[in-house]
């Protein structure tokens, strides 16, 4: 806590602006006639990302300076009207110095990686456009000290990803692919802007710090309406993190290049529901209803995510299955309470899910090779794992398992069919009452009707 | 300084008197472009001068009362904003506008328009804001009854028809009552407002005057014409007549200084009725195929937001859509001229017929995917700021209208994200692969879209400018409602409050 920030915390909260500002550059580049050249992208993308990356050192370095505790950096009002305002302001603290480092580091990775990897491909100068937009949500989404601030980074955090998966644009099966993480994360996100709203309404502040005042203390905790707000953000957590049963675009979102595969699914987008939860674990912690959720879903998820990887014929669904499940267990530690070791599973995965993605393409000739050398398969050691289960229940299993467990058709039957059926009645009802009334048009009373619209306009 | 309140409306309309006579294409282009530019330059210089007064109004008054009504006009919190905006899309729609479709008497007519709506922001007296309001409407009229679309022609004749009528009957109401309570001129707005408190008109006067404005907005279940003229109507001059937010404009201008009891009274109906074209808006864009279509009833959708927001009559709310319904006018506007570029050199919006035109035209494509975004309240863009104000504001006494209405916005983002996806991703369709000469845009088109790239994402940085201008309009209208409804305005109620 400090009332007037150092100078060095201030040069620290600069992190997010440096990718935003680089964002901005080059966006003003790709607008000219002229496509910018590879060098100059590169030398853009990678130069703001160091200076972000820097800025962090600076904060985690004011962080330890500033002693025990967390370091908040207030920078007061981007607009207010009456008395509700909109306040800027960082939270530098044991949850976010990780995880902004993090950031940094497999940001700085992927742009090295993909100067490489994406060079003479037509999207350069937007891919890298995308991933530093991208890394100022990220930041803006781990450094906000509030719910608000949080949301700003977590809705561009959530389009970029969308336009990274249809990044090779001119298939459907990308494009497609973008469109059902964005109707998940459209519909999801819902939660943590009514969570925000709602702690606004209830206590006036969405602060991180705060809150966890607040819920500490025992004449101020019945206030916080814990369960649900809880569960608004569980919902908007579950979207982000692809858990049961919004977790259906997370396989199909592999469609995007490679190296945005392993920052977005394999790093950083899917573990930003995770890191939510463990920003508002002091709500969450006080309601039972919210825990016992969180719970459910992460196991329910978990279970599904192991048994779907084992039967996928790729390598990059196979990861992202295994994605899916490693993250539905942190839910779990963050029902059960255990935010410490959430937070290192979180930090750990991440890392090694992110190498994982990067090196599938040559992991999978490696084991060509390796094929190749044996001069045989080597044995499935997962199928030999069912061998105990009786035959009915492994093939129920199975073929469980290749369906996903049925949740898209079900979401599509009940859901989206409904909602677009509606929709196209409303439409067809609409035209012909519009044009039953056109036909009486030609004579005089008509006219004089027209003065009488409204009337008219109700009736079907 | 003050006779640039009138230059602000008189130019366009000399303007228009004389394109419509000249023969000449290109010479009638010229001449509607330099009057709209006057119009357009005054206005922005008028927002300058205003940036360094801090906003304070500027007011010129003809002193003779003919006929009741009074040369009054002026600008104030309300307008500043407004001014420079309308005049902006006038000008905007008209360079855009393929020369081929632009002879002197559509550029007329959108001229025409334009000097209605910038007569109908600085006009203080209501008959002279009476006689701007069917000006704006009229060329919209006669230009669709030449179509041979006769139902747009029978719509827009009943919205038209309907939407003069109101205000004409309330407008001939009001200055009885004027001219009774013995005002010198009895149409002036100020002498009303002052009067509306000891002597109040009476009520179904104010009730047309909200009916004529909701009219104008396009709320359910008056929105009908909006989605058919943006569809099938001449789409620069629906740009500039239908879109520009001048329904909500009414709300702030009359109905709320003029009838507090009245707009006191029927906001919850108003409130429900904003939920309702938000929802509706947003269940009938996602179905649709033909791109224009979608985005006419993405417009009627977002204003619903605008009206639920001033329904709820506290000052974030309120505040927020203000902004919001010019922000929204300038984003889909962008959306909409986009579209209308896409017709050009396509001849159809259909979305099912298009498809992979990124490659021809990134540009355009990347132009309407950010506008697509800030017509949502993308963070960055002016629409978050406005969108934000309106839900916090909303929640404090209506929290399952806020809700809803956050799921309309991620129904509408879905919507205008999955239309861009449609019309300019994935595969070519036979008819988009046909398309080989298909441009990107032009140079002047070009300049259209980036300033309105430019006003959405400076707006949204800074918008605390651009909501301290509208301050002194918001302690006006605060008095009102606290008065009439005896409630203590701090105190946070129950979430749990029911939506009426």
């Amino acid at each position: 806590m400090s009332a007037d920030p150092s100078p060095l915390a201030l040069v620290g909260v600069t992190a997010p602006a440096w990718p935003a500002l680089g964002a901005l550059v080059l966006g003003a580049l790709v607008l000219l006639p002229r496509p910018p050249a590879e060098r100059w992208v590169a030398r853009i993308a990678l130069g703001s990302l160091w200076l972000s990356f820097a800025s962090m050192l600076a904060a985690t370095a004011a962080w330890l300076l500033a002693g025990p505790g967390a370091l908040e950096v207030d920078l007061g009002h981007w607009f207010h009207a009456g008395d509700y305002g909109f306040e800027l302001g960082f939270l530098v603290d044991e949850t976010s110095v990780p995880v902004a480092l993090l950031v940094g580091v497999l940001l700085l990775a992927t742009s090295r990686f993909s100067v490489n990897y994406l060079h003479r491909e037509p999207g350069f100068a937007r891919f890298f456009l995308l991933v530093l937009v991208f890394g100022a949500g990220m930041l803006v989404l781990v450094l906000g000290a509030r719910l608000e601030l949080v949301f700003a980074g977590w809705e561009v955090v959530g389009m970029t990803s969308v336009l990274l998966v249809a990044f090779f644009r001119e298939r459907s099966g990308p494009v497609r692919a973008a469109i059902r993480v964005l109707v998940t994360y459209r519909i999801c996100d819902v939660g943590l802007v009514l969570g925000a709203v709602w702690l606004h309404l209830a206590v006036h502040t969405t602060s991180f710090a705060e809150l966890g005042r607040l819920a500490a203390a025992p004449a101020t905790a019945a206030l916080v309406p814990t369960t649900a707000v809880g569960l608004a953000l569980i919902v908007a957590a579950m979207g982000k993190s692809a858990q049961f049963p919004v977790g259906g675009w997370l396989p199909r979102a592999m469609e995007g290049p490679t190296a945005s595969s392993a920052v977005f699914y394999g790093g950083l987008s899917v573990h930003a529901g995770v890191y939510l939860l463990l920003r508002t674990a002091p709500l969450l912690d006080a309601s039972p209803v919210a825990r016992t959720v969180l719970i459910v879903v992460g196991a329910v998820t978990a279970a599904m995510g192991a048994l779907s990887g084992q039967v996928s014929a790729d390598a990059k669904t196979a990861l992202a299955h295994a994605t899916i499940s490693q993250v539905g267990l942190m839910f779990v530690e963050c029902g059960l309470g255990l935010h410490r070791i959430a937070l290192v599973h979180l930090v750990a995965h991440a890392t090694l899910r992110y190498y994982q993605f990067l090196r599938t393409p040559s992991t999978l000739k490696d084991a060509l090779a390796r094929r190749a050398a044996l001069g045989r398969t080597e044995p499935d050691e997962a199928a030999a794992r069912w061998e105990g289960l009786g035959l009915g229940l492994r093939r129920f299993l199975y073929r469980l398992a290749l369906e996903r467990f049925a949740v898209e058709p079900a979401l599509e039957r009940w859901l989206v069919r409904p909602v677009l059926g509606a929709s196209a009645w409303l439409d067809r009802l609409e035209s012909r009452a519009l044009g039953r009334l056109a036909r009486p048009r030609r004579t005089k009373r008509s006219r004089r009707d027209a003065t009488e619209r409204p009337a008219t306009e109700t009736q079907p | 300084m003050k006779n640039a309140l009138s230059v602000v409306w008189l130019a366009p309309l000399c303007a228009a008197l004389l394109s419509a006579r000249l023969a000449d294409r290109a010479r009638a282009r010229l001449v509607a472009l330099a009057g709209a530019g006057v119009a357009f330059a005054v206005a922005v210089g008028l927002f300058v001068v205003g940036v360094g007064s801090g906003f304070a109004s500027i007011e010129l008054v003809a002193a003779p009362v003919v006929a009741g009504f009074q040369y009054h006009v002026g600008v104030d919190g309300l307008s500043w904003v407004l001014l420079p905006v309308t005049a902006a899309l006038a000008f905007g729609a008209l360079l855009a506008a393929p020369r081929a479709d632009l002879d002197g008497r559509a550029a007329a007519r959108v001229l025409v328009t334009d000097a209605g709506l910038l007569g109908c922001l600085v006009s203080l007296d209501l008959g002279l804001l009476t006689l701007f309001w069917v000006a704006a409407l009229v060329p919209v009229a006669l230009s669709v009854r030449r179509g041979k679309d006769r139902v747009l022609a029978a719509v827009i004749d009943l919205a038209v028809g309907g939407s003069t009528a109101l205000l004409v009957a309330a407008t001939v109401a009001l200055g009885v009552h004027g001219a009774r309570a013995g005002l010198v001129a009895p149409l002036d707005l100020a002498a009303h407002a002052a009067l509306a408190e000891a002597h109040p008109a009476p009520t179904w006067v104010g009730v047309l005057v909200l009916l004529a404005a909701l009219l104008r907005m396009g709320v359910f279940p008056l929105h009908a014409w909006v989605p058919l003229a943006v569809e099938r109507g001449p789409v620069h001059l629906v740009v500039v007549a239908v879109l520009t937010p001048i329904g909500s404009f009414l709300l702030a201008r009359l109905a709320l200084p003029l009838f507090p009891e009245v707009v006191v009274r029927a906001a919850p109906l108003l409130l429900g009725l904003g939920v309702v074209t938000a929802l509706y808006g947003a269940l009938l864009a996602v179905g649709q195929h033909d791109l224009r279509r979608l985005l006419g009833f993405v417009l009627v959708s977002l204003s619903g937001f605008v009206l639920a927001g001033i329904a709820s009559l506290n000052e974030p709310s309120v505040a927020g859509s203000l902004l919001q319904a010019a922000a929204v006018s300038v984003a889909c506007s962008g959306l909409v001229l986009l579209a209308a570029a896409i017709e050009a050199r396509a001849a159809t919006v259909d979305m099912r017929r298009l498809g992979g035109i990124v490659r021809q035209a990134p540009f355009m494509a990347s132009l309407f995917l950010v506008f697509a975004l800030a017509a949502v309240g993308f963070p960055g863009t002016v629409l978050f700021v406005s969108e934000d104000l309106l839900v916090q504001g909303l929640l404090q006494r209506h929290a399952a209208v806020a809700a809803t209405l956050l799921v309309v916005t991620a129904v509408n983002g879905v919507t205008l994200v999955r239309a861009y996806k449609r019309t300019f991703l994935g595969p070519s369709t036979r008819h988009a692969a046909d398309l080989r000469g298909f441009e990107d845009l032009l140079p002047r088109e070009r300049w259209v879209a980036v300033t309105v790239l430019v006003t959405l994402l400076a707006g949204g940085f800074a918008a605390a400018p651009l909501l301290a201008v509208r301050r002194g309009v918001l302690s006006v209208l605060r008095p009102a409602p606290s008065d009439a409804s005896h409630e203590p305005p701090a105190a946070p109620s129950p979430p749990e409050q029911p939506e009426p």
